[in-house]
């Protein structure tokens, strides 16, 4: 099960994404992300997109999927309401996003996130009875 | 996380951290400060200070190659990552480094103060058709797209000339320059450096405010505490009508730090730059990687003012179909316009030697002193002014640079009144009603996009920008000029 939560920090805005895997973590955490960008209004699965990311390391490929979510609402303007990752090898996942364009009036406004930072990361593969999480910091 | 390391003062308005403290992660790593920590604060501010992680931050920046005097933090200070907010720190320009952390995501972010004719009197029960206005003309908050489009060739001309470009292209008067920070360009932004996905979201984005603490804020006069120079700056007295436009690069500058930060992660290990926190990647200063950061960084820079400048014609346009008169005529000029998160190359009396160095402000502004002849003409015998955004319920600063931060901050001042409450813990004390309410109540009219930023941005939110500045004043870093109090804001 995909789930999120927020982690108090003074200036931004650090959440905690869980799941049964460690793809399903990364997953919840990307969607976590259109959860701060949008009001809590539904996102309906009208389209798809498909995101890539390659690194050298776990906390990097972290960093650059999830940076990669912002411009897929800022240059695609598309909104997801989920996603499904899979690790390709060790540092490379292919994403697959849904949801739909992304409007002002129907989705309202959150929080714009700017970057995501390596401060606080952590990711933890975890197994049945410890489910696998991250750990990230948006700054806003 | 409190602070267990050692804490001298030095007066009343400064504490220091010597340079022989080693942290635990420090010892780790067998790494040691190269410079001391130095800390703008009284004891009350101390005590605040203390509560999160920042004071660590300043130690941490003290261990990258080239540091020069101390790691520096301004009263304002509080915890960000790598560097903290509220931090300056400058490097070598030979032999030390450079760091997009130093910077942050939303390079040259900023804050521009335009003057007017008018006074509280003429406009207050205008004020919040003004806002609306204001708020139709500049698109913001998140997703938001302005009505400019920019070409390829455009794209390039704006990473290259900043406000420059934007008055060529009829955004604002030829004035506007030359009250600009850097007149509005560094020299030497490459767009060629910057990556498409920075371009493609830089695109839309002219003319846009952004979401979170950016804001249009229609000020007036409260209190002058320095005549001279207030009237040098084009203040002529209480009650008088300002406009304050704090917004940044937008999503173009933050893909350049993201960008950077990639490149520099790779650079830290070609170059075996050890780091105590992986934010803090950088690279020598002199390398290619360091140079080309600068570049895209410039471009960054020149795109935030122009987006400002853009902006201020929108404000412009705002006033003068409210109020049925030209800008010219209600004489909304340009003050200043500052920038709060950069990096520049400058030249500053160290020990008594001219050195070249790499002063990173992240969430602190430039304060340079009377004399210098980065100070634009008009302003020159009295010093820069130096802008400070308060909280949307409270008050916001004019101030003007002074030697003293010349010989102890290579000319540095605090930016705003830093975070006192996580957004979190503002969600959960206030509702945004609640906030709007409160504003009413002190006669403060709010238009906002997101309720969620409402209560993020609540007053209590902040430290108290009275005491920041205050220690500023008092530890001569900046002096008071006059405080602005919020008459009407616009927010993200």
């Amino acid at each position: 099960m995909k789930s999120f939560k927020y982690i108090e920090h003074t200036a931004d805005v650090a959440i905690k994404a869980s799941g049964d895997t460690l793809e399903e973590a990364f997953a919840a955490a990307a969607e976590a992300m259109f959860e701060i960008i949008t009001d809590d209004s539904p996102v309906e699965p009208t389209r798809q997109i498909v995101v890539e990311a390659e690194s050298d390391d776990m906390e990097s490929l972290l960093v650059t999927f999830l940076s990669k979510m912002i411009v897929v609402f800022e240059v695609e303007r598309m909104v997801l309401g989920s996603v499904e990752v899979k690790f390709d090898d060790s540092y490379r996942v292919t994403a697959i996003g849904t949801g739909e364009e992304f409007v002002e009036e129907k989705h309202g406004h959150g929080l714009h996130i700017k970057g995501v930072s390596y401060h606080m990361i952590e990711i933890y593969d975890g197994d049945e009875n410890d489910p696998s999480h991250v750990r990230v910091l948006f700054d806003v | 996380m409190a602070w267990h390391g050692p804490l001298n003062r030095i007066d009343d308005w400064r504490v220091e951290i010597p340079a022989s403290y080693q942290s635990k992660s420090l010892q780790r790593l067998r790494l040691e400060m190269k410079a001391p920590g130095l800390i703008y604060a009284d004891e009350e501010m101390l005590r605040s200070i203390l509560a999160d992680d920042s004071l660590e931050q300043v130690v941490n920046v003290a261990t990258l190659p080239g540091i020069v005097g101390a790691s520096m933090a301004m009263p304002d200070i509080h915890h960000g990552y790598g560097f903290p907010i509220g931090g300056v720190a400058a490097f070598d320009a030979s032999d030390g480094i450079i760091s997009p952390g130093g910077v942050g995501y939303d390079i040259n972010c900023g804050v521009r103060l335009l003057r007017s004719d008018l006074t509280v009197d003429d406009i207050r029960s205008r004020v919040p058709q003004l806002i609306d206005q204001m708020f139709q003309n500049v698109p913001c908050g998140v997703g938001s797209e302005g009505s400019i489009r920019l070409s390829v060739e455009d794209t390039a001309q704006v990473l290259r000339k900043g406000s420059r470009w934007a008055v060529e292209n009829g955004y604002g008067w030829p004035d506007d320059i030359d009250t600009t920070e850097d007149g509005g360009c560094i020299r030497g932004g490459e767009a060629s450096v910057v990556s498409e996905t920075a371009k493609k979201r830089g695109k839309a984005q002219l003319g846009t405010l952004g979401a979170g603490n950016h804001f249009l804020e229609i000020q007036m006069v409260d209190e002058i505490f320095d005549q001279k120079v207030a009237e040098t700056f084009g203040i002529f007295g209480k009650g008088q009508i300002i406009t304050m436009i704090h917004t940044g690069s937008r999503g173009l500058g933050h893909q350049v730090c993201t960008d950077f930060l990639e490149v520099m992660r790779r650079a830290n290990k070609k170059y075996g730059i050890p780091l105590v926190d992986r934010e803090l990647a950088c690279a020598p200063a002199s390398s290619i990687e360091g140079q080309d950061y600068f570049a895209a960084m410039k471009c960054g820079a020149n795109y935030a003012w122009a987006n400002r400048q853009v902006i201020t014609h929108f404000v412009r346009q705002a006033f003068e179909s409210v109020l049925g008169q030209s800008s010219e005529e209600l004489g909304l000029n340009l003050i200043y316009d500052i920038a709060h998160n950069i990096a520049k190359l400058e030249e500053h009396n160290v020990a008594g030697e001219a050195r070249s160095l790499y002063v990173h402000r992240k969430g602190a502004t430039r304060a340079f002193g009377p004399g210098h002849e980065d100070v634009p003409e008009r302003y020159r015998s009295v010093g820069q002014p130096v802008l400070i955004p308060g909280d949307m319920g409270t008050a916001s600063y004019l101030l003007v640079g002074t030697e003293q931060a010349m010989q102890q901050t290579f000319g540095s001042s605090c930016h705003g009144a830093g975070r006192a409450r996580s957004r979190m813990a503002a969600r959960k004390k206030h509702r945004p009603e609640e906030i709007v309410q409160l504003l009413r109540d002190r006669g403060i009219y709010l238009q906002a996009k997101s309720k969620r930023v409402i209560a993020e941005e609540a007053p209590d939110a902040y430290k108290d920008v009275n005491r920041v500045v205050e220690v500023s004043h008092q530890s001569g870093i900046a002096r008071k000029v006059a405080r602005l109090k919020p008459l009407g804001v616009a927010k993200g």
